[in-house]
């Protein structure tokens, strides 16, 4: 397969680029999407939610070779054996790009690591993990004009297909390249550059351009619905190549109804706050907090109070 | 053939002459899951490789 711009030997496939074209097909991908979508403006300050893995190492790459004013907020959920491993690998990344680094701990935030709470908890870490990282995450964002996530393409077409399927709209409606249409008080707006990247795309990137740690796995990891819908969505592409960007295509061009649909159903009715934590939160008692009671730890330090 | 799966992190060996597809499929690997790797260079699975061939196969899906 030769590159079917300059006839180079090809490194990718769909489309055929060779080496230095790939690159700039990339590159132009990504910024693309961000001048169409208007994700950024000039002088915002961003907050890039890495974890070490390619996808966000890729975005942080992306943002800062384009002059935008960018900050690595990591969370440090505290799993032996891997977390450590890919945070090892951020810390000397932006060490030697100069850019700036927050890691967030479970430990410092909750009193105690993911690993600790698993040992008290019937729950499965994912769930535990992802309610404490979004409430970390969104509540460090605040400082910031936006944050920034490495979601590809096939991130998103699994989120579609999962909603889809579970017939949630409210979520399906606030899907898309600037995540969340409710310009709720306490949440900083989330930005997907990456969106329109297939994941195999943001691989060969990261390996070209020597941005990948070695393969670690979470240890917790599970046969998930998400996994399922991915495996799906990947052997369907093998047979049917082009599927998972015709869904998110798809996807796009009926999100403005959908918005409108969940505006005038009520599903986006601004969110109020949690009373123990003040966090924004449309129950009483935000997950995060009920969570915490549920696994007894320490209370999540407040910000200023 | 030697061949790196990082997924398993396990090296085959094996003697085999085709394209990467083959290859792929020899191990039921889908390759939109993965990319190719070949004296350090990214490979296109169309590529044909020969039986003293090096190949290393990296997980695309991240993990967690
Ligand atoms: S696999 Fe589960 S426990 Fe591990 S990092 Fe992801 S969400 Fe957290
Ligand atoms: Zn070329
Ligand atoms: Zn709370």
């Amino acid at each position: 397969m030769r590159c079917r711009k300059c006839g180079e030997r090809t490194v990718f496939s769909s489309p055929a680029l060779c080496k230095d074209h790939f690159i700039s097909a990339f590159e132009k991908k990504v910024y693309d999407t961000i001048d169409r979508y208007k994700l950024i403006s000039r002088g915002q300050r961003i907050a890039v939610a890495c974890s070490g893995g390619k996808d966000s190492t890729v975005l942080l790459h992306l943002l800062q070779k384009r002059g935008y004013d960018v900050t690595a907020m990591a969370i440090d959920e505290g799993i032996a054996g891997y977390r450590d491993k890919t945070l090892a690998f951020l810390r000397r990344f932006c060490f030697e790009r100069g850019i700036p680094l927050q890691v967030h701990r479970y430990q410092d935030a909750f009193g105690a690591s993911l690993d600790h709470m698993m040992q008290r908890s019937p729950r499965k870490p994912c769930t535990v993990c992802g309610v404490f990282r979004r409430y970390l995450l969104n509540r460090h964002a605040r400082d910031f004009d936006l944050l920034a996530l490495g979601h590809n393409l096939d991130d998103e077409a699994q989120s579609i297909l999962m909603n889809l399927l579970l017939n949630n709209r409210a979520v399906l409606s606030r899907l898309g390249p600037k995540a969340g249409i409710v310009e709720a008080e306490g949440f900083t707006p989330r930005i997907k550059p990456l969106y329109l990247c297939r994941e195999k795309e943001v691989m060969a990137y990261s390996f070209i351009q020597n941005l990948l740690t070695d393969f670690t796995e979470c240890p917790n990891i599970v046969d998930s619905f998400r996994a399922e819908v991915r495996d799906f969505l990947n052997d369907h592409e093998a047979s049917h190549p082009g599927f998972k960007e015709l869904l998110v295509h798809e996807y796009l061009s009926s999100l403005p109804r959908l918005q409108r649909q969940a505006k005038d159903s009520g599903d986006l009715e601004p969110v109020g706050s949690c009373s123990l934590c003040r966090e924004p939160s449309a129950a009483a008692v935000c997950r995060a907090c009920s969570l915490k009671k549920e696994i007894r730890v320490s209370s999540p330090e407040r910000q200023g109070a | 053939m030697d061949v790196f799966i990082e997924k398993q992190d396990r090296h085959h060996r094996l003697s085999f002459r085709g394209s990467g597809d083959r290859l792929l499929a020899l191990f039921d690997i889908n390759p939109e899951t993965v990319i190719l790797v070949k004296d350090g260079q990214l490979i296109t699975s169309d590529t044909m490789l020969k039986d003293t061939d090096a190949v290393r196969i990296l997980s695309v899906i991240s993990g967690g």
